[in-house]
Order: structure tokens, then sequence, then C-alpha cells
């Protein structure tokens, strides 16, 4: 996914093109070295220095990216799979539950990401404030998100808590 | 099961990504850092408005808590939670001298239903004797978003006591003296018994079955049989904990514990009284006597053995008489590397006692010498130690060496074999 911004980057039609693609891939270098040895905190850099590269590219552009929707949810994809990739190989054997809970995790982490990052695009297009107006909406906007994730949560667990054939399912004999 | 709760570092770089992006986007008007900002503060709002303290309950069970040097046990443990759990990790915390499966479902991340039970085996491996505790077992509860990590340990702490393994010995060092009950060790005096010791003329009193009808008959004169009676000995095991040489794998002291605990079960086997004195820093001893409940006193004694540094000068006076019976073998294990074990064991054999010497040889253990002051300064090391060997079988007290590679058991037929033919003699 990093690999896939740093392309991004590199292909984009600026003046130090040049600069900001050797500084991504030293990211993307960054991040194979952490998921290599284990190290949650270099790639969080690796996707720091990445996200931080393609947004200079695009100030050195100047116009809108249209694929940065897709940058920003891809970078935070590739954060969550290194993540997981890292925690799996450290461990032994783990439930298949656990790898379930995650990948619901992250299908939601991008669900929402990829919808919020959606809004923020058009409203910056739309309002007439610029990204000021577009900062405020959104801040609005996670909030009432978490609100709502907090309420299903809530929800969730009351309706399972009154379902105790399900939560004997894990239960083993001995 | 009280958790601690602390965040991860992907909540702290999340935020921070988030924050600095966003901070960016309305500073340089740029709506790309806007979005890369706002999709990581959305996912830390996420996390932190669905994230709750679980509730853990964690108990350990030891299947088996008496071992054997290299066997094997289950650790069982039983994880119960209110909550839910979707992302456990449990370690449990071992002595490094016993090692923990590494492909037990334990060291795997595990998920718990809320109000089910989980039950894990972990297998332990004993690498070294002693007396061990094992525990606590550490939990981590990962919050589902991977935000927060909850931590906590069991209050349960087992001891599990590791015994030294013991080769089993066809036949050890024989006995110079026997004692006056029964036992499997023949006796050179001769008397009532089944093994046959010589011939001679009969005398008035003598037992009329043990004519020798042949014997009788060839020489026209009535002659019996002359036999040695089975008697048993008391054998004092001596221990010697001055100091040690090791390595990353063994030590001089390990392999003395070992070679002690396998000569008491050898002796208690054959009916034997057996007793110890670990000679050392500090001083212990167990009067000699026989059966199964000595043995387990000797190797509870053998578990609490270590080398503790004392610069007292100890002779055998400090070790208590009866500890030490008339006629009794003692076979000394030592790395001889202590004047005060040398000592003690020439007073020994001055007191007539029969004494004998398993050296553990610690020239495994030493560094090979690199530079040419080294190499001979190995050398007088190596010739100062036959010295003393030397002195020691001048004093009529065997030494046989037992090298880390070579079975006890042949080491101790050399001992045999000095009896009988007297030292190999090597200069070096």
């Amino acid at each position: 996914m990093t690999a896939a911004v740093t392309v991004r980057i590199a292909v984009s039609q600026t003046s130090g093109e040049g600069i900001c693609a050797a500084g991504a891939t030293a990211g993307v270098l960054l991040m194979i070295l952490g998921i290599a040895i284990g190290w949650h905190r270099a790639v969080y850099w690796a996707v720091a220095v990445v996200a931080g590269f393609y947004v200079a590219s695009t100030m050195l552009a100047g116009a809108p990216d249209a694929w940065a929707i897709s940058v920003a949810t891809a970078l935070l994809l590739s954060s969550e799979l290194a993540g997981w990739s890292i925690d799996s190989r450290r461990r032994g054997r783990d439930d298949l539950a656990v790898h379930g809970a995650r990948l619901r995790t992250v299908v939601l982490f991008l669900v929402i990401a990829f919808a919020l990052a959606f809004v923020v695009q058009d409203a910056a297009a739309l309002a007439s404030g610029g990204v000021v107006s577009a900062g405020a909406a959104m801040a609005a906007l996670i909030g009432t998100v978490t609100v709502v994730c907090m309420l299903a949560w809530r929800f969730g667990r009351g309706s399972s808590a009154q379902n105790p054939a399900s939560s004997d399912s894990n239960r083993v004999a001995h | 099961m009280t958790l601690r709760v602390r965040p991860t570092s992907k909540l702290i770089a999340y935020a921070t990504i988030g924050t600095v992006f966003v901070v960016a986007g309305i500073v340089f008007s740029r709506v790309e850092a806007m979005e890369i900002g706002v999709v990581f503060i959305a996912a830390v709002a996420i996390g932190l408005s669905l994230a709750q303290r679980p509730s853990l309950v964690i108990a350990g069970r030891l299947v088996n808590d008496a071992l054997h040097e290299g066997e094997s046990t289950t650790f069982g443990l039983d994880a119960q939670t209110t909550t839910g759990v979707q992302w456990l990790e449990m370690k449990v915390m071992t002595p490094d001298a016993i090692r923990s499966g590494a492909d037990s479902s334990a060291n795997g991340a595990i998920a718990i239903a809320r109000g089910a039970v989980r039950h894990l085996d972990l297998e332990l491996t004993t690498r070294r004797w002693g007396v061990y505790q094992i525990g606590p077992v550490r939990a981590d509860v990962i919050d589902p978003f991977g935000l927060f990590k909850f931590q906590g340990d069991s209050a349960d702490r087992m001891t599990v006591r590791v015994f030294p393994r013991e080769d089993r010995l066809a036949r050890a060092i024989r006995p110079a003296e026997t004692q006056l009950f029964s036992g499997d060790e023949v006796a050179r005096v001769k008397g009532d018994g089944i093994e046959f010791a010589g011939v001679r003329p009969f005398e008035p009193g003598d037992q009329v079955r043990r004519i020798n009808w042949s014997v009788s008959t060839r020489l026209q004169k009535l002659h019996i049989n002359e036999l040695h009676p089975e008697k048993n000995a008391d054998v004092v095991v001596f221990l010697d904990s001055f100091s040690e040489l090791s390595d990353s794998q063994d030590s001089t002291l390990l392999m003395a514990v070992r070679a002690a605990a396998t000569v008491t079960r050898h002796y208690l086997r054959r009916r034997d009284r057996v007793g110890l004195v670990t000679f050392g820093g500090t001083l212990r001893w167990q009067l000699p006597d026989m059966g199964i409940r000595q043995a387990y006193r000797i190797l509870d004694a053998l578990l609490r053995t270590d080398a503790m540094v004392s610069y007292v000068w100890k002779g055998i006076e400090v070790i208590p008489p009866a500890t030490l019976p008339p006629k009794a073998l003692v076979i000394a294990i030592s790395p001889l590397l202590d004047q005060r074990t040398v000592r003690a064991l020439h007073e020994l054999r001055g007191r007539g006692f029969d004494v004998v010497v398993v050296e553990v040889s610690p020239l495994a253990f030493a560094e090979a010498p690199r530079t040419e002051e080294e190499k001979l300064a190995y050398r007088l090391w190596v010739m100062k130690r036959e010295g003393v060997r030397f002195g020691l079988w001048s004093a009529g007290i065997p030494v046989t060496v037992w090298s880390r590679d070579q079975a006890l058991v042949h080491a101790l037929q050399e001992i045999e074999s000095f009896r009988r033919y007297g030292p190999k003699l090597s200069i070096s």
C-alpha cells in the first residue's frame, strides 16, 4: 500500500518529484524493516514519512489530488496490516477468533475512514471557507460517528447478554 | 485479577499522525493532509469510544510438582472473563532452568467469549535440578482496536522440585569394609553366606551340610566350604560445594550433584546405609540411614546445594562425628579446586576412613588459553592439579577423573582398577 502511494508520488507531475519519491521510498524501506524486525513504531513512523512526502508532493503540484481519499485509506490499511503481520509472527498459534476480530476492526476502520475522507473532500470543495470549515464539519461528523459506534456497541452487548447460549460457545469441558 | 491499563504505541502514533496532519491541512490549506489526518483521528476516536476495561480471572495448576531433570510437566491455565476478551496473551513466568514449550497454544493470542472459561495447557520442560517457582501468570489483554493494553499478574505461584538426573549404575565402588546387617555386599570376612570363599579342614562344631564331599573324598579327610556373608555397608557421600566452574550449559556443581544422586540411589537400592555431607561455604549433613525415605531426604538436601564463597578455613572437625560412622566408605565428589577440601580428604584418610575421590573435571569449563602467557598458566594449573592428585594417591586415596562427556560408571570403574593395580600415572 505504501509502495503504491510512493508510485503515486513518483508519477505526479511536480518539480520536486524526485525528492518526494526518494523520501517516500525511504519510508517504504523503513516499513519493510519494521515488519522484518517486528518493530511497531518503525511502521508508524514509516506511514508518517510516506504521508508527509505525499502531502509535500501535492503542495508542489499545486492542484488538489483526486486520489487523496484512496491514499489516506491505503496508508491506514498498510499500517493496520503491518501491525497485524508483526503481532501474528511474534507469538505462537493464535485463535482464529482473534484474527476474525482483527479483520472486523480493519474493515470497520477502513469503511469509516473512507467515508469520512470522502466527506472531507466534498466539504472542502463545496464549503466557501475551504479546509477550515471542512475541518469543523469533520469534527462534528467524527463526534457523531463515535457516539453512534458507542451506542451500537452497548446495544450489541446488551443483546448478547440476553442470550446465554451464545456466550457459552467457547466453553471447554474439563 | 487487577489489570493495569496503558496506551499502546499505536494509540500514540495514530493520535500524533492525525493531529499533525489535520493541523498541517488547516495551516497549509491542503485537503490531502486533512484527509490523512481525519482518517487516523477517526480510527482513534472509534477505538476510544468502544474500549472497555476487561474482567479476567486466571487460575494455574501444575500437574506434577516433582520431576527429574529433562522431564516435562503440564501447566494448566483456566481463564475466565465476564466481559469477554478478543485478544488475550498469557505468559507463565518461569526461571531459566525451566523451558516452556514453544508450540504450545498458550503462547498464542486467544479470544474468550463473555462468561466462558478457557482451558489451556502449557508444557514445561526442566533443564536443571533445583527448587523453582512457577508463576505468576502474566496476562496481556489488548482491546479490539489495539489502542490499549491491560496487563495483570495472577497471584498463583507454584513450587516445583526438580531432582537431579540419575544414571543407573550396574556396579559402583566396592566398600573395603562391611557392617553387621545383611545386605548385597559380599564381605571380605568369612561366615554364613552363599558366596564361595575357600575350603578348609573340618573342625568340631562345623555344620555337616557345609562338607565338601568331593574334596573330602579325594584327600581322605573331611573338608568344609567356607563362605563370604552378604552384608551391608555404610557409605557417606562427601560433596564439595566450595567452588564451581561453569559454562552456559553445565557446571562442576551440577555434575557433582547428579553424581551424588546417582551414587546415593545405587547404594540405597542395595540396602546400604547412606549419608551425605555437603562440605562448602555452608555445611550440611544427613546422617546415614537406609530406605526410600533416606533417598528423598538426601535428594532434598542436594536440591538446596549451592556454591557459596567462603574464606573461612574449615576442616573435618566441623563435621558431626555421627555423620561419619566407623568403617564407612567415603565417596568424595569434588572438582578439587579448593585446598580445604583436599586437606579434609587427607584428614579423613588419616583417621582410617576408606576414602575415594571422584574428581569432576573442571578442565572442560575453563576457557581455552589464547596467548602464550595464558597457555603457560594453563599448563601450570594442570600440573598443579596433577600434583594434588598424586598427593591423594600417595596417601592411598584412589582418584578418578570424571569429565562431562564420560559416563559416571566408567569413572567409578577406575577406582576398582586403582585398588587392584595401583594408579595409572601420566606425566604431561
